[in-house]
């Protein structure tokens, strides 16, 4: 009878659950701002879901998202619009806000298109960098070599995609 | 509001020669209204009479000229600058509007225009050639800050949607106002740009900080300011310059990028400040502005903020990061707003200058013309009159 009764529980929560995800997914409005100091690409726009790299990890961001703020991570930001396509747009630096009227807020300091990113040009940066960071002395040359290190890699990493 | 100032600031100020009609023989004097220096006391100015009347009172009072005058209400003459040449060649100088410019111009008084001959017309035909000079500078200079403008504005329509996004945290989680603590240390952000000749832009940033500092009492800790562009330091300086922390220069030769914004903000952040306000010009059409404040918040105060318990995962290290860079993008959209407002402010400015300088170019050409007719006039009755006296 135990049994009975869990797994019933369990029947009426695998049902319930998929709902749940739906209505979360599509019902709801996402007031989606994704502006760069160079561009914007996003004004109070509706869309289905965001994933961004943060420093805590990539995460994605849909509709009634619980209200964060993270700091972005060099890498690319993948856009899904409501018309089902998607868009890929690298990122170097910036914030994310997630506010508790499903507003979502994602400033970079600048950003592209994948489509825009020369690979081999990016390979060069990488490699120009890892030169700068191997001949850096001082703490703060370091750090701010292998803050380049790390945009570059992600650029060619996304340049790659 | 009569202050007295004594020493070197009022040395780059040109004093001009000794008035004849003063009967203070070591005394040199100038008389320097916005417009024009007045070396002939006597002059046919009514409106200049009170102050004659105060020389003469000067005079009275302190035949040597030895001391200072500490104090001395003038009436009528609220807008004058009044220079003194002492016989040991220090300067003195009595403000009555400590705020207003002093715009002294080289040149003879224009109080010598009733005696009507030749040297004025050759006077006139000089004043027209500068004014005509000045109305050319202005108009390309209107020029100049038209195409400025206009990439200016193409560019604050980009940053809009970035500063508001800014703006929006603060406004969702009520992290709009800084914690009462004990130690309430202010910073206040004044931006403006290193170039002048733009109407009241700079002027109005600083006057809102000036009446912000004013409020404060002396004891208690004092608000910080960091003055980006030279003409905020220059206005806050002389009344508040123990405040001024940090000046950043270089501002307003070319459009402000994110990377100027970030310099600031690394300084701007290396200070400590609990709480603080950004001061800049909000763009509203080209020929308005308003000059708004913005709030700018630690990262303690952010993490005191009362809707913060609704957001995840927030920890000091992130909250740090969140707000350095909420710092710089706060900058970089208010030196855009400040950058179109200064370049639309100065356009308006620059075209109301070329519309004076043109009256002052057709009162002038008919003053010259007519001095002309005069002069024609006079050598022909000197040389009729002379005929009709050898007849």
């Amino acid at each position: 009878m135990a049994s009975f009764l869990r797994s019933a529980k369990l029947a009426s929560r695998l049902t319930q659950g998929p709902t749940k995800c739906f209505s979360r997914n599509y019902a709801d409005q996402m007031n989606f701002t994704f502006a760069a100091a160079n561009q914007i690409f996003y004004a109070n726009k509706n869309i289905k879901q965001v994933d961004v790299p943060s420093f805590s990890g990539s995460f994605g961001i849909l509709p009634n998202h619980v209200p964060t703020l993270a700091v972005l991570r060099p890498g690319v930001v993948t856009v899904y619009e409501d018309e089902g396509t998607s868009k890929k747009i690298f990122v170097s630096s910036g914030t994310i806000t997630v506010n508790e009227d499903s507003s979502v807020q994602v400033l970079a300091e600048e950003a592209h298109p994948i489509e825009d990113i020369d690979g081999s040009a990016a390979r060069q940066v990488l490699q120009e960098a890892q030169s700068q960071l191997s001949t850096a002395s001082g703490d703060v040359a370091k750090a701010e070599a292998a803050i380049a290190v790390e945009v570059a890699e992600a650029l060619v990493l996304a340049a790659g995609n | 509001m009569t202050r007295i100032v004594s020493g070197e600031r009022c040395a780059t100020a040109n004093y001009g020669s000794t008035p004849k009609q003063t009967a203070v023989p070591r005394l040199r004097l100038v008389l320097i209204t916005r417009e024009r220096p007045i070396t002939r006391l006597q002059s046919a100015y009514p409106l200049f009479d009170p102050a004659v009347q105060f020389l003469d009172h000067l005079h009275g009072h302190y035949p040597d000229q030895h001391q200072p005058i500490q104090r001395s209400v003038v009436t009528r003459t609220k807008s004058f600058f009044i220079f003194y040449c002492l016989p040991n060649n220090s300067t003195m100088m009595m403000i009555s509007k400590p705020t207003t410019m002093v715009v002294c111009l080289k040149g003879a008084a224009t109080g010598q225009q009733q005696n009507r001959n030749m040297a004025t017309l050759k006077q006139i035909s000089m004043r027209l050639k500068s004014v005509t000079n000045i109305q050319k500078i202005t108009q390309s200079m209107k020029m100049v800050s038209a195409a400025k403008y206009a990439r200016a504005e193409r560019e604050l329509r980009q940053a809009r949607p970035y500063g508001e996004g800014v703006r929006a945290f603060f406004e969702k989680s009520g992290a709009t106002e800084a914690v009462e603590t004990g130690d309430n240390n202010k910073l206040i952000v004044a931006i403006t740009s290193d170039r002048g000749l733009c109407g009241a832009v700079h002027t109005n940033v600083a006057k809102t900080i000036r009446n912000e500092l004013s409020t404060e009492s002396v004891e208690s800790p004092q608000s910080k300011v960091f003055c980006v562009g030279d003409k905020s330091r220059a206005l806050l300086q002389r009344l508040y310059a123990q405040n001024i922390a940090v000046v950043a220069n270089e501002v307003g030769r070319k459009p402000p990028t994110f990377l100027d914004a970030s310099k600031v903000a690394n300084e701007l952040v290396q200070l400590d400040f609990n709480s603080g306000k950004i001061v800049y010009n909000r763009f509203k059409t080209v020929v308005s502005y308003q000059t708004e404040e913005v709030p700018l918040l630690s990262a303690k105060t952010m993490l005191a903020a009362p809707k913060l318990q609704l957001y995840d995962s927030i920890d000091q290290g992130v909250m740090e990061s969140y707000q350095e860079f909420t710092v710089a993008a706060l900058l970089y959209y208010t030196m855009k707003e400040s950058a179109c407002s200064e370049q639309s402010s100065r356009m308006t400015a620059m075209d109301n200058a070329s519309k004076n300088a043109a009256e002052m170019i057709g009162k002038l050409t008919l003053t010259f013309n007519r001095t002309r007719q005069a002069v024609i006039t006079r050598e022909l009755i000197e040389i009729i009159s002379g005929a009709a006296a050898l007849e």
